[in-house]
């Protein structure tokens, strides 16, 4: 009896919240990037951390608010890896696994060095360490980056892409 | 020039003072820009709210596993506690870091939240890795501890608010603080602005006022340098550079006349009455040439020097020549006496003109010949106008040459003294002689006194001259019959130099003769002026016991009045006036009011110039006591003299006689 009780009111408390939690039938595959929208031929394609670093990739150091003192970044620009799909859009969204959501416009990645990358300091990142995969601004080489709006769509711990 | 440079400073200071302000106005907004900047940074409010948004869901995902164990819940959990842990350890980094050491309390509060969430999380790993079981009280107690990493994260989301409203604040002041410094480096920069531009101004002003004083002292110089400062008429320079410019046009058929002119006596002004008078002689002198030239431009009228003018007449072309004309004019015009300081001043001017083309077509020449036709004119008439001529170079050069020569003349004894008998009319007989100086020169021959006198006036040898010929005639007279006066011409010019009284005083002693012998022959140039000096020395003279003449009586422009003046003895008849007699009645009539004059006066008049037997008795007749001229003896050294008297004059007494 007092363990049914205990059962029901717990489905009962989450039941509330059943809605919210429609998320916890997906699964979530952190290891894997997948971008989709406009691309060449409009499928979705997943990218792993092998398939990133067949693409052509630099590093830059910056500084950032979540990092302390400057750190090295290495993975694919942005444009680079656009590019390289044949995807063409005028933004994208990118969505994290903790569900953050940032939107993307064309300038940045056609004006600024925004880079996808997966490697801090020369080692890969753990989730905690807000990897596997980070958009990065060079905020350090760009003055005007160094505002809130840019440090928002600074996305860590990316899972998709859409392009539009 | 004290001012000028202390705005100089005030300028250098005031640049500084701008330099200063602009720097510091300069790094002032590098600051606010580096404030903005910071302004513009992270949001640590907005990461809180989003980590406790995380926790929240964290809270229900590990709820709904452990109410459902899934396959795939389990691994989208062991996602989520990976990045939960990203999430807990954030506030070691970056801008987080920064506000949980910004204060104790929220180092505190940060801390004791991490411990809570960790705890989460290793409860969270043991579900996953199957260590704890499942239970209905797993979830209660999962839920408690989610709640109170939940509580305290709460906590930091409002404290960051403060956080990021203190941070908002502290720029906010410093941006106002800022903008107060901008404000008043502005303020500073504008009245510095106001400060050069009225520098500037004020020393731009002060340029241009010396400047101004500069060019009105240039051309006050310019002025001077053409003018002559007493009389304002240009000067030597200025005459020449225009005489200069107008012989430029004489081939265009245009006459240049080149009047030159100085004053007669001028000399005699300014020694008698002052120099001031002098000048104002000048200015008087000045003004009536003006007066000629009139408005005319073809005139003009300068000032050389000294007592010395020049006119430069210009006719243009195809005119009649009016050099003559206006040589007769100013001629005239300076005639008249003038009133100088109150007193009546007679002065006249001698002219010399040159003419180009006929004379020279050289500027300097055309000048030169001028002053050499005045220069003639002065020692032929004065008071009149010359033409030049060129036999007039010659003279020139000739006179020259005396001037140098005479000076020597003394000491060479080529001056000799010759004596000219006065004859008594009505007995025939010799009653004395005159001293006449004669000069034979070795090479120019005899020089006429006519010439050599003035010369001798002129350069002052006459005072030498005057006093040598006085010691000679005294002691000749000694060698002449007892009863002979001795009669010697003096000079105003030795009234004016050296003194007159002395060297007549010294001759009657050193010769011995006495006083009454000596007769002095003056013209009226002597008592020219009413000068106290001249007419104390000629009362001396009468008191030495000397007799004193009137010479050259009638030829002068107020003979007369000097008969008021003073006590003449014997006036003597210029031979002018007797030349046209007995033909001239009118002449007679005039030499007998002449000698009725004397007469009346206890006078004696001699006559000078007697060339004609004819002349005699009208001149006794009329009332002529003593005579003088070629017609008795002409002027002969003393042997001569002497021997003349011995053999010729019984001869002439009885001519008398009949």
């Amino acid at each position: 009896m007092h363990k049914l009780a205990t059962i029901l009111s717990v489905c009962a408390f989450f039941f509330g919240l059943a809605p919210l939690s429609a998320h916890g039938t997906e699964v979530m595959r952190p290891g894997v990037l997948q971008i989709g929208g406009h691309t060449a031929d409009g499928k979705a394609i997943s990218f792993t951390i092998a398939d990133l670093e067949r693409l052509p990739h630099t590093k830059f150091t910056t500084t950032t608010p979540w990092h302390t003192g400057p750190t090295t970044f290495e993975g694919v620009l942005v444009r680079d890896l656009l590019a390289a799909i044949g995807a063409k859009g005028s933004k994208f969204e990118a969505v994290c696994l903790d569900k953050y959501i940032a939107e993307i416009p064309s300038d940045d990645w056609t004006t600024y060095n925004l880079m996808l990358a997966y490697k801090r300091d020369g080692s890969y990142m753990q989730i905690k360490d807000k990897g596997p995969f980070l958009l990065v601004y060079p905020f350090d080489s760009e003055p005007a980056l160094q505002t809130a709006k840019y440090y928002a769509r600074s996305a860590w711990q990316l899972a998709s892409i859409t392009i539009e | 020039m004290k001012l000028l440079d202390r705005i100089c400073y005030g300028l250098v200071l005031v640049a500084m003072a701008f330099s200063v302000a602009g720097v510091c106005l300069a790094y002032v907004n590098a600051r606010t820009n580096d404030t903005l900047v910071d302004a513009a940074r992270y949001d640590v409010a907005l990461e809180c709210g989003q980590t406790l948004e995380e926790l929240s869901r964290f809270g229900q995902d590990l709820g709904y596993y452990l109410a459902n164990p899934n396959p795939i819940a389990h691994d989208n959990l062991a996602v989520e506690v990976q990045i939960f842990d990203g999430r807990i350890d954030a506030f070691d980094l970056g801008s987080l870091k920064s506000y949980s050491e910004s204060a104790p309390e929220r180092a505190d509060l940060v801390r004791r939240y991490r411990q809570s969430a960790n705890t989460v999380q290793a409860l969270a790993r043991s579900v996953l890795g199957g260590t704890t079981p499942l239970s209905s009280g797993l979830i209660d107690g999962s839920h408690h501890l989610v709640e109170a990493s939940h509580d305290f994260l709460a906590r930091m989301c409002t404290d960051s608010q403060e956080y990021a409203s203190d941070s908002i604040e502290v720029t906010r002041q410093r941006l106002q603080r800022n903008n107060r410094v901008s404000l008043l480096l502005i303020s500073g920069l504008v009245v510095s602005g106001l400060g050069l531009v009225i520098v500037l101004g004020l020393q731009n002003y002060l340029a241009r006022t010396g400047f101004r004083m500069q060019t009105e002292t240039a051309a006050m110089y310019e002025r001077l340098a053409k003018h002559d400062p007493l009389t304002g008429l240009p000067n030597r320079y200025e005459f020449m550079r225009r005489l200069l410019e107008a012989i430029g046009r004489v081939p265009n058929g245009h006459e240049i006349a080149v009047i030159t002119l100085d004053l007669d006596r001028f000399k005699l002004v300014n020694d008698s009455l002052g120099h001031g008078a002098g000048d104002a002689l000048l200015q008087s002198v000045a003004s009536r040439l003006l007066l000629i030239a009139g408005a005319e431009s073809d005139i003009l009228v300068a000032r050389l020097g000294g007592d010395e003018f020049v006119v430069l007449v210009e006719t243009p072309a195809g005119h009649k020549s009016r050099a003559g004309q206006f040589a007769q004019r100013i001629a005239d015009l300076l005639k008249s006496p003038y009133d100088i300081e109150g007193q009546r001043v007679s002065a006249c001017a001698t002219l010399g003109v040159a003419i180009a083309p006929e004379h020279a077509m050289i500027a300097t020449e055309l000048a030169r010949k001028s002053d050499t036709a005045l220069y003639c004119g002065k020692s032929k008439e004065r008071g009149t106008w010359r033409l030049y001529e060129p036999a007039m170079d010659q003279d020139l050069h000739l006179r020259r040459a005396l001037e140098m020569e005479l000076s020597g003349a003394l000491e060479r004894n080529e001056l000799a003294f010759h004596y000219q008998p006065i004859v008594e009319l009505e007995t025939g007989s010799t009653k004395g002689v005159e001293a006449l100086l004669r000069w034979a020169h070795p090479v120019h021959g005899v020089v006429a006194p006519a010439t050599f006198i003035p010369i001798a006036e002129e350069s002052g040898l006459i005072v030498r001259i005057g006093e040598v010929m006085l010691h000679h005639a005294c002691r000749d007279a000694l060698l002449m019959p007892e009863h002979w006066q001795i009669a010697v011409n003096l000079s105003a010019v030795q009234f004016q130099r050296g003194d007159i009284v002395a060297t007549v005083r010294d001759a009657l002693r050193d010769s011995g003769l006495a006083p009454e012998r000596l007769e002095l022959e003056i013209t009226e140039s002597v008592v020219l002026n009413n000068d106290g000096h001249t007419l104390a020395a000629l009362q001396a003279l009468k008191a030495l016991g000397v007799r004193i003449a009137l010479d050259d009586f009638g030829t002068g422009y107020s003979s007369l009045s000097y008969l008021r003046r003073f006590g003449f003895h014997k006036l003597k008849i210029d031979r002018s006036f007797i030349q046209d007699i007995p033909s001239d009645r009118q002449a007679v009539q005039i030499v007998r009011s002449i000698a009725s004059l004397a007469a009346s006066l206890d006078m004696t008049i001699t006559v000078e110039g007697v060339e004609a037997r004819e002349q005699c008795p009208v001149l006794m007749f009329a009332g002529c006591t003593h005579a003088q001229g070629y017609l008795f003896a002409r002027p002969a050294p003393l042997h001569q003299l002497l021997q003349w008297s011995e053999r010729t004059q019984p001869l002439i007494q009885a001519a008398m006689a009949s």
